[in-house]
Formats: C-alpha cells, sequence, structure tokens
C-alpha cells in the first residue's frame, strides 16, 4: 500500500494538453474517483501513474519515493484496463497467474493457491478453468478483477473498467471493488465519466475538466458546495437546475433577474453575492432541494411552473416541469405526489442554493 | 421467401460451384493425364481422355534426372531462406510499424514499401542483372534470396502490421504493469495471438519465391537453376517432352498443396484476416 503523490504532472501531445499542471496527494488505502467528461484528462492521469505515459512536466511518487522515470515493470502496479486486456488464448486461470509468473521467485504450487485466493475473493472460482472467450461479460470482469489483485499491489489503478456493462452488473461489481478495497486496504485510483460511479464508490473525487482538476474532495462535499460551476453542473442527477441572473441591489437585498424569475436575497444569504466580480450569475438549486407548494409562499423562494412529465425511480418521483416562459426545471419529489399538468410553485429555501460569480463553466462558487 | 425458391437457389448455387470446380480441376486433370501417357499419344488428334497404357517414364525422368531433382532443391533452399529472412524481418518491421508511430509518422516509408509491389518486376530486371554482377551475387542462392527479399518483405510487413493492428495495445500495457519486458511480452502474448497470420503469410511468402519464373531466369545460371528454369529447357526445338514438363509441374505442385493441406485452419483464419477469437 502507498500514498501517491502527484506534482505538476503536465502531459501535452504536441500542441494538445492532456493534463496541465495536475497536483493530487492520494492517501494510502483510500479509494480515489478521477471523474470528468471525455478529454478532461484523467485517463492520461491515471496511465501516467502507471508509467504507460511519460510526463511532459512534473513527477509521480508512491511513499515519496520518486517514480516518475521507472518504466511500469518497476512500479508495483496493478491495472484493470477499459477493455480488461485479457488474454484469448490463455483461461481465466492462465491470465491471473500470468502477472504471478513474470517474476521468478514463485513456485508452482504457490501461484496455485494465490490464484485459487484472488478467484474466491472476486467469486470466479466458478468459471476460472475456461477460456476467456467462453465467458460472459460480467464474468471477465471478475477475472480482470482477479488478475489485479493477485499479486497484492501497492497501487490498484481502474480505468472505467465498467462501461461496457448492463446496470444491474455494474452496480453489483461496484459496491463488490469497494468491499474488496477496504478489505485489502490497498490504494485504488479509478477513473470513470460516470459521475454515479464516481458517487456511490470513492472516499475522495477528483472532479477534471480540461486537464485540470477542478475540485478535489469526498462526495458529499463536491455534492453540497461544487467548487464551480462545471462541477455544479456534472456532478448529481438529476442535473442540477441553473438560472442566470443579473445582480443589482436594492439596499441590502441583492435583487437575482433571470428575465422571468426574480429572486430576492438578503441579510446572510445575500452577503456571498457583495463578492461578485461578475453582473451576470449562475443561480442553481438541486432537483432534491426542490419542494412542491399549491400557492405562492411568502417567506421562501420559489418558482412558478406546470408539470411536464414524471419518472418513476422508486420512492421517488423525478419531475420535469417549465415555468411560463418555457424554462426547464427539475424536482426529486415524493413518489405520487404530483402528475402531469399540475400547475403549481417548486419552492426552496435561499440556504440551499449555489450561487456562482459568472455563467462560464470556470466561474467560481460564491457561497 | 417460400421454401422452393430457396431450394431452387440453393440448387442453382451448387450448380454453379459444380461447374466452377470443373473449370478448376481440368487442368490438374490434363496435367496428369498428359503425364502418364507416352509421347506418342500426346500429339494425337482427338485427344486421348485418359493415357492407354499407363507410363511412369515420366516421372521416373524427374525424379532420377540429377538436372531436375537438383533444380527442385534450389527452389525448395531459396523459397524457404528467403520465407524465414522475409518473415522475421517482416515481423519485426510490421511491429514497428503497428506500435511505434514515431517510426513513420506519415505513413511514408510503409507506402513506399507498398510501391515496390506496384511496378512490373519486368521493369527492375535489367538492372538487378547488372548489380548482382557486379556483387558477384549471379547464380548463388544466397542472391535469389535476397533477390526475391524485395518482393516479399513489403508483402509480410504490410500483413503482419495488420495483424499486430489488430491486438490492442491494452495487451501489451498489461503485461508491461504485471512486470514483463517489451520481449517477454511479444513471445508470451502477441507471438501466440499473430500465429495464425503468420503461417498464412508464410505460406504466400513461400508460394510466391517457389513459383517465381522471371529472376530466376535471368540471374540464375547452372549451378543455382530453379524447377522453374527447367521446364523451358524441355522445350526443344524438334519435339517438346510434354510427358516430363506435366510430371515435372505434378511434383512441383505436391509441396504447397501438402503444406496448404496441413496448415489450412491457420491459412483461413489469416486469409481472412478474421482472428476469429479475438
Amino acid at each position: 500500500m502507498a500514498k501517491v503523490e502527484i506534482d505538476s504532472l503536465t502531459k501535452r501531445y504536441g500542441s494538445i494538453v492532456a493534463t496541465d499542471d495536475v497536483s493530487l496527494d492520494i492517501e494510502d488505502g483510500s479509494l480515489t474517483v478521477l471523474v470528468g467528461p471525455s478529454g478532461c484528462g484523467k485517463t492520461t492521469t491515471l496511465r501516467s501513474v502507471a508509467g504507460l505515459e511519460s510526463p511532459t512536466e512534473g513527477t509521480i511518487s508512491f511513499d515519496g519515493v520518486d517514480i516518475t522515470d521507472r518504466p511500469p515493470q518497476e512500479r508495483d502496479i496493478s491495472m484493470v484496463f477499459q477493455d480488461l486486456a485479457l488474454y484469448p488464448h490463455m483461461t481465466g486461470q492462465e491470465n491471473v497467474a500470468f502477472p504471478l509468473r513474470a517474476e521468478k521467485g514463485y513456485s508452482e504450487p504457490e501461484i496455485e493457491e494465490a490464484v485459487q485466493e484472488a478467484a474466491e475473493v472476486t467469486d470466479c472460482d466458478g468459471f476460472i478453468d475456461k477460456k476467456i472467450t467462453e465467458l460472459s461479460g460480467g464474468q471477465q470482469q471478475r477475472v480482470a478483477l482477479a488478475r489485479a489483485l493477485v499479486r497484492r499491489p501497492e497501487v490498484f489503478l481502474m480505468d472505467e473498467p465498467f462501461s461496457d456493462l448492463d446496470e444491474l452488473l455494474k452496480r453489483q461489481l461496484r459496491a463488490e471493488v469497494v468491499q474488496l478495497q477496504q478489505e485489502f486496504a490497498v490504494t485504488m485510483i479509478h477513473v470513470t465519466h460516470d459521475q454515479e460511479e464516481a458517487m456511490t464508490m470513492g472516499d475522495d473525487l477528483v472532479v477534471m475538466n480540461r486537464g485540470n482538476v477542478v475540485q478535489f474532495g469526498n462526495p458529499d462535499e463536491v455534492f453540497s458546495r461544487p467548487r464551480t460551476l462545471f462541477v455544479a453542473m456534472f456532478i448529481g442527477s438529476p442535473q442540477i437546475n441553473r438560472f442566470d441572473c443579473d445582480l443589482s441591489w436594492d439596499g441590502d437585498t441583492a435583487i437575482l433577474d433571470s428575465g422571468e424569475l426574480v429572486f430576492e436575497l438578503s441579510g446572510e444569504a445575500a452577503r456571498p453575492l457583495r463578492k461578485a466580480t461578475e453582473t451576470r450569475l449562475a443561480v442553481c438549486v438541486r432537483p432534491q432541494r426542490l419542494s412542491w407548494a399549491e400557492t405562492e409562499p411568502e417567506d421562501r423562494l420559489s418558482i412558478p411552473v406546470t408539470v411536464n412529465v414524471t419518472e418513476k425511480i422508486g420512492t421517488e418521483d423525478i419531475v420535469r416541469c417549465t415555468t411560463p416562459r418555457g424554462h426547464d426545471v427539475t424536482a426529486e419529489v415524493n413518489s405520487g405526489t404530483l402528475s402531469e399538468g399540475m400547475d403549481g410553485y417548486l419552492v426552496f429555501d435561499p440556504a440551499n442554493i449555489h450561487l456562482f460569480d459568472g455563467i462560464d463553466e470556470e466561474a467560481e462558487r460564491l457561497n | 421467401m417460400s421454401t422452393s425458391q430457396t431450394n431452387g437457389f440453393k440448387w442453382a448455387g451448387r450448380g454453379l460451384l459444380a461447374v466452377y470446380t470443373l473449370f478448376v480441376a481440368f487442368p490438374i486433370y490434363w496435367t496428369l493425364n498428359t503425364a502418364f501417357k507416352p509421347l506418342s499419344q500426346i500429339g494425337t488428334f482427338p485427344p486421348t481422355l485418359y493415357p492407354k497404357g499407363f507410363q511412369f517414364d515420366a516421372f521416373v525422368w524427374v525424379l532420377t534426372n540429377s538436372r531436375a531433382i537438383d533444380a527442385i532443391l534450389n527452389s525448395l533452399i531459396i523459397a524457404s531462406g528467403t520465407t524465414i529472412l522475409s518473415v522475421i524481418l517482416g515481423s519485426l518491421a510490421g511491429y514497428a510499424f503497428s506500435r511505434f508511430s514515431w517510426v513513420d509518422p506519415g505513413g511514408h516509408v510503409s507506402f513506399w514499401l507498398l510501391s515496390t509491389r506496384m511496378f512490373p518486376p519486368v521493369a527492375v530486371v535489367l538492372p538487378i542483372f547488372f548489380i548482382y554482377g557486379r556483387l558477384g551475387l549471379q547464380d548463388t542462392l544466397i542472391g535469389l534470396m535476397l533477390l526475391y527479399l524485395t518482393f516479399n518483405l513489403p508483402l509480410t510487413t504490410w500483413l503482419m502490421r495488420d495483424f499486430f493492428d489488430k491486438i490492442p495495445t491494452s495487451f501489451e500495457e498489461a503485461a508491461f504493469v504485471d512486470g514483463y519486458s517489451r520481449f517477454e511480452t511479444f513471445r508470451k502474448v502477441i507471438f501466440p495471438l499473430v500465429r495464425p497470420g503468420l503461417v498464412a503469410t508464410m505460406m504466400l511468402a513461400w508460394v510466391f519465391a517457389w513459383n517465381e519464373f522471371l529472376f530466376a531466369w535471368i540471374i540464375t545460371g547452372n549451378n543455382t537453376s530453379t524447377y522453374t528454369t527447367i521446364i523451358p529447357t524441355l522445350i526443344e526445338s524438334n519435339q517438346i517432352q510434354w510427358n516430363n514438363i506435366m510430371a515435372m509441374a505434378a511434383v512441383v505442385a505436391t509441396p504447397p498443396t501438402l503444406i496448404l493441406i496441413a496448415f489450412r485452419d491457420n491459412i483461413i483464419e489469416g486469409m481472412t484476416l478474421g482472428m476469429t477469437d479475438i
């Protein structure tokens, strides 16, 4: 197990900057998820840790030892690849034993025992003898995990290994991977573009965009205090509601005018807006923080809407609404409370809004 | 589509295949037919459809005549030598083209390699004849091996590159991460996966060298004549030894046939670039 430190990692391919001055401290034994849209640099960062890419600038160290110039063979890592990279000319067993055979130190019974053990913890002892081509997607996934675990590496890397699986299997494997990670207390870095996967798996989240780390923190923090407008829009399902408003002041009261809706904030809630450098700001509120009211409340903020669509997701419904002038608003309410065509108000507390200094994705959080 | 229609198509297809089979098989039949006839029966009209009075003279001639035997052995040595060289070098080059983009950034080198197969070989016969004269490579086995390499190497390089391209780079990266060097990775992961392709490529290279006539005719002399250069000498001014020619043809067609039969699964897999299981 090791602490992974990435310091000012920059990788350029010609004029393209894949990662731009990325610095991360990944704690020993933690599960850190790098998440972001395609091309955000998450995979490049992971591959640099693996030694499969050599950084243009910056260093990477494990437990304080600089390993930037070491080839992947000398890093004591294991990696699950997006396509799993299981060898079709070998059985599951031979695939799992493969990392052990790289070193000369293991005897045949030792290898067999280690393979057996890895197969048991990943639940693939039932089909480990079969050829890779005879296994289903989920079974291959388990064999790939077993292969990565068999050597008990310092750092365990996962490059979107679940992206080709169906939803149910994906959830199941996510949970199992988290469990294995805790059991072995291994330092794990997991890459995904799926924010839901990131939220459910990670001890820590690293949200990346355009080669930069935008936010590093635990999932709750990232969800409830997104550092930039990009993070607010990227993390959370359904997506956060956003209103681009012009800011003006009436004494101590801040008036946020979207052209259709007017939100008035005063007192404590208005204070962060004093720091604003832009006059057009993004005001965001999570669908989970909206509640329904038949009439316009006096003391809270509200948005008049008509319900368009309701989607059942279990105990909650996702309700897609529009304002009279056609701005889409999404809310998550208790199942069965709303139906299509209803008119009313979506109500929220000023404490639950997210204010950003500007309307582009780099706009920083104000409150 | 109704069943009767489907059946109709099926039978039409079979009929077509039967006609095609006859078309392909007839020359083979006629080769054997002629090889077993006495010379006097060969030129008759109408021709006899089977040898009246089986004669093995022609085959005996091929297998006992030292000139014919030597020529077949020369062909074997040259074809095998050039195949081994071109497959080894072609694999290495194909691997480099497939894996290291810095080797050939614009793809110009690999295209140039391929382009050497685009002009008619006869265009370079004369220059090569003089160059070989200077280098003392005329009438040597190694000379012809090297000469065939110039035609086989582009073929093997391009085919092998295609086979390597089909293997995901993650297969290698996974092995690197697991602690294997590039060479060990090649041996344990890449080689087993390209083997069918390699066999098919060897086959193509070997058959090309085995059947080559033009360069052999120009470059070889008494010491190194290949079987292809022997056959025309059987056409003499006063008679054509058709039975010997045909017997020779039958004998030299045997090795490629046997190889094809032995490796047919690999060859089909390789030729279709199928790599069925990857």
